[in-house]
């Protein structure tokens, strides 16, 4: 179905007709549409996927913590609203949790809708809308969620115009459902939540497919070069450009011009965050510093000579640090200006002038093909007069700043992650300095500590003054994102996830939040990867998946192929490509099973929840966007385990395995209710400790319709992850095994034992759903 | 006079904890005949208090449940709970309406001990809107403005002393 298309005119005169006043109504405009059945939810408001979502949270209940206890988003407010007090609107704590979740959805998308939008309308106009998108070979389904969700078939860039208007759209309704006086449940909200989270799949489809086709990024290519990483892996002789953000529009410009002018080999380009991970898309040249938490830290150490910013996550400090070392920023869309001077029309070499001579400490340059000039001009002129100018202490500095430490433990009360610094500081005083380098993996790069500091200690520049021999050399690798998973590769191994011999796939993603260092995501990683799981991976994840080196010197992504196939490690991308992710999901139901896509969301979420053994992990989680993402996997059926911090979103969906009404679903077959077990057992949930979340990611892999060769494979993995690291055979294995034949033979006594102390019954393994409608023989 | 958060930020509202000292964790502890200790990560200068605690609740015929992390911890020394649960995996239950194990009575008192901090003032901020029956205490010195009752951020030393006074009291 194509949208309607309305047109008014106050006059029309051509010579056979003469009319005035009229209205042509077209019922529809048809341009891309599959050529396939239609499912019953194209363009779905949120009312259409209400059933679904109520479904889902009747399974999967909310959890709420509420973050804090009043609500100040009107001038009723402040209102308390513990423990069931009300808000003067009329609102209680829990639809308060769930607006306050709409709400970081909606920011979460839009980010990514916005971020879309600006890339569609950057090379629509660069090059027109006629791009052709492929997403690779072997891929057919080449934007398996636009499909779903709208339809469409898009051939060219041009034609994403029409799902990125519907996503907008969505949006403005979404958001309006936050205002004082209006949804009042929390039940409603959190379908509103679920629903920007589906839309966040699509808009991250959307951008991913634009920066695709427009820039020749990898193309489902299991042998994407390996991208270089690190700080150690950045030329500090040469002049330096750094790029922070999402967008890689203004990156991509500086890398253009640098060819053009002939210099590539001469100015090193790195970046920072999703940024890097697309530049380096882009030209296997763009070096990647590494994820969020490293922005204050790199500027610190000197090392570029000019900063460009383009969207999120960028830290708003950037301007007053890069000011200190005397590098000029330029911020490069209407999201981040920083207070600067809009100097898009200006001329290039007068910008440079005022940079170089120091009167200009940034600029907001909205013409990215001048942001690549100016950047590189600048980074040419002002590398000599730098001179790698840093503001990490010199060694004599660094001593007397310890030295002023009374200990006072101000700094450790505001870190997030509650480091010991006086404890540190205390050891540097005698001399030891290690304490304070080994802070350095665990530090956010906040800086909130030197602002609390009554003696004006640069903390977090201590720490990485303690650490920078070892930093400065530190060279990892990561594998270039490579977009969408090919449906040969889905072909391939579409049976072995369904019936469960590759015990699962999971998707380790998100920011760098973490409770203890980034060496958490391989660690993780390698347990799993060695298990046969297939690993996709984005974002800062992906840089710190290759954040490690084994005995060997090799990284991840050297030592396990980049196939989506059992073992893979599979770097999809940035932020955005995460839709690859889901659409990989999407697509095992679509090729493996034969669903027709086209509309139809629920029977597709339906499908994956009960049938795909796909698990989401973003232990680092920090923002809105990896709230909105997370929420949309898990209205697509995907579970995600997120780390301790993320308890902070105020939100968990988690099931009751104890109670039985909740895990009922049809039997296609027979149209009979049957009891299916708790798999997966939640679908959104913050664990403590790497201890807590590696075996319950192996439990979250598993579902209702594994074969019993599957369910031996998934709960033998689940068992020895136990042991391993809680150390005690799982004592919920009852609820898992639904017959004898289910149990792996390496732990068949131990289980039966355990069976032997519950009611235990076998129960039948139905054709699993919860869409009464998919019931192939309606009861008689 | 409110004590501030062990994190200076985490003010939640006007419902905050009262400042615990050893006296008032002696008679909490006595009053309670079927306390719930929830035992996560801890930092070692806390193990030596926390086996001794984990033993005085098992002989009040209180209930320990560890989180994987704390099983793993006490696993050496052949601790063992009533239950493993995850941190937001008990207080979820405990906000759905959960208060005993079976055979056992009803619980009368939570006792938080361990997990990150912020962490675990997420999970006081649960039971504190929706279990509000339930008392409840911080036990670590990093001060909880969530719990009922939360000490008010001394120092390791002096925390070990409090609580060495309360082991021998009860
Ligand atoms: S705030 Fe400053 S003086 Fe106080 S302990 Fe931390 S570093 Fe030392
Ligand atoms: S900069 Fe690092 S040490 Fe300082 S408060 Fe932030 S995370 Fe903690």
């Amino acid at each position: 179905m194509g949208r309607k298309i309305k047109a008014k005119m106050g006059k029309l005169e051509i010579p056979a007709l003469r009319a005035e006043d009229f209205e042509i109504s077209i019922g529809s405009l048809v341009t891309t549409e599959l050529d396939e059945v239609s499912g019953p939810t194209p363009f779905p408001k949120v009312e259409d996927l209400r059933g679904w979502d109520f479904k889902l949270l009747k399974r999967y209940p909310m959890f709420y913590a509420p973050f804090t206890d009043s609500c100040e988003l009107c001038t009723f407010g402040k209102c308390d609203l513990t423990a069931g007090k009300r808000g003067a609107c009329g609102i209680d704590t829990s639809a308060q949790q769930g607006r306050i979740i709409l709400l970081a959805c909606c920011i979460g998308v839009s980010c990514h809708a916005a971020h879309g939008r600006h890339l569609l309308d950057y090379y629509i106009e660069k090059y027109g809308r006629n791009i052709p998108i492929s997403m690779g070979e072997g891929v057919n389904i080449e934007a398996p969620v636009t499909r779903l969700v709208c339809g469409i078939k898009p051939e060219t860039i041009g034609d994403l115009e029409e799902p990125m208007e519907y996503v907008e759209e969505q949006i403005t309704q979404l958001l309006a459902a936050v205002h004082t006086g209006q949804e009042g449940s929390a039940l409603d909200f959190e379908s509103k939540a679920l629903h920007a989270g589906m839309l966040d799949l699509l808009a991250m489809e959307l951008a991913d497919i634009v920066q695709i086709a427009a820039l020749g990024f990898p193309k489902a290519d299991p042998e994407a070069p390996l991208i270089e990483l690190g700080y150690g892996v950045i030329n500090v002789e040469k002049p330096v450009i750094l790029c922070v953000g999402h967008n890689v529009a203004p990156g991509a410009e500086i890398m253009d011009y640098l060819e053009t002018m002939g210099q590539e080999d001469n100015i090193e380009v790195c970046a920072i965050c999703c940024t890097a991970i697309d530049m380096s898309r882009y030209r296997k040249t763009a070096k990647v510093v590494g994820s969020m938490s490293h922005q204050l830290k790199f500027i610190r150490s000197g090392v570029p000579d000019v900063v460009v910013v383009d969207e999120q996550c960028i830290r708003a400090n950037i301007p007053e640090e890069a000011a200190k070392i005397g590098a000029p920023v330029i911020a490069t869309t209407a999201k981040v200006c920083y207070g600067f001077p809009d100097m898009t029309e200006e001329d290039p070499d007068k910008i440079v002038e005022g940079f170089a001579s120091g009167k200009l400490p940034g600029a907001v340059i909205f013409d990215e093909e001048k942001v690549g000039e100016v950047a590189v001009k600048t980074a040419l002129k002002l590398a000599p007069l730098r001179q790698k100018k840093k503001t990490i202490p010199s060694d004599e500095e660094f001593k007397e700043f310890i030295d002023l430490c009374i200990e006072c433990g101000r700094c450790r009360r505001v870190c997030p992650n509650d480091l010991k610094i006086p404890y540190a500081m205390k050891a540097g005083k005698e001399g030891d300095y290690e304490p304070l380098a080994k802070l350095f993996d665990h530090c956010l790069g906040c800086l909130r500590c030197e602002q609390e500091c009554p003696k004006d200690i640069p903390i977090m520049g201590l720490i990485t003054k303690a650490d920078e021999r070892r930093t400065k050399t530190l060279k990892f690798k990561m594998r270039a994102g490579r977009g969408a998973i090919s449906d040969v590769e889905i072909r391939a191994v579409g049976s072995a996830i369904v019936l469960g011999e590759i015990p699962g796939v999971l998707g380790v993603v998100g920011c760098m939040n973490y409770p203890e260092t980034e060496q958490d995501v391989p660690n993780l990683i390698r347990e799993f990867a060695r298990r046969r799981y297939i690993i996709t991976t984005s974002g800062c994840a992906a840089m710190d998946t290759g954040w490690q080196l084994n005995e060997e010197g090799q990284c991840l992504y050297e030592e396990y192929p980049g196939d989506f196939d059992a073992s893979g490690i599979v770097n999809v991308g940035s932020c955005v490509s995460n839709s690859n992710i889901a659409g990989a999901a999407i697509k095992i139901a679509a090729i493996f099973a034969r669903r027709p896509l086209k509309n139809n969301f629920e029977e597709i979420a339906d499908y994956i929840l009960h049938r795909v053994g796909a698990c989401g992990v973003a232990w680092g989680a920090m923002s809105q966007k990896a709230a909105s993402i997370a929420t949309g996997f898990n209205r697509i059926g995907v579970p995600v385990v997120i780390g301790p911090h993320g308890s902070k979103y105020r939100r968990s969906f988690m099931g009751d395995k104890d109670d039985d009404s909740k895990w009922q679903v049809f039997n296609a077959r027979t149209g009979e209710k049957t009891y299916i077990g708790p798999a997966p057992e939640h679908l959104l949930y913050p664990a403590e400790s790497l201890e807590e979340a590696v075996p319950l990611i192996a439990k979250l892999c598993i579902r209702a319709n594994d074969t019993t060769k599957g369910r031996q494979i998934k709960l033998a993995h689940y068992v020895d992850l136990h042991k391993r690291y809680i150390g005690t055979f799982p004592d919920d294995i009852h609820y898992f095994v639904r017959s004898e034949s289910d149990i792996p033979k390496t732990v068949m006594h131990e289980i039966q034992e355990h069976l032997a102390k519950f009611d235990w019954k076998p129960t039948p393994i139905p054709d699993p759903t919860l869409l009464e409608r998919l019931v192939r023989k309606p009861k008689t | 006079m409110s004590v501030t958060p062990w994190q200076i930020a985490n003010v939640p509202g006007h419902i905050v904890a009262k400042k615990l000292k050893a006296e008032k964790l002696v008679e909490i502890l006595k009053e309670s005949a079927h306390p719930l200790l929830i035992v996560g990560k801890l930092e070692d200068y806390e193990l030596e208090i926390a086996k001794t605690f984990i033993n005085k609740i098992k002989e009040k015929d209180g209930t320990v449940v560890f989180t994987p992390i704390a099983n793993k911890t006490f696993l050496e020394d052949g601790i063992k709970p009533d239950m493993i649960l995850g941190l937001t995996e008990v207080t979820s239950k405990l906000s759905r309406g959960w208060r005993n194990v079976e055979g056992k009575e009803s619980f009368d008192l939570l006792i938080y001990f361990g997990g990150y901090y912020y962490h675990q003032s997420q999970m006081l901020s649960a039971i504190k809107h929706y279990a509000t029956d339930l008392k409840k205490i911080s036990l670590n010195r990093y001060h909880q403005p969530n719990a009922d009752y939360s000490f008010a951020n001394p120092r390791e030393q002096r925390w070990l002393k409090e609580m060495k006074t309360v082991l021998e009291s009860i």
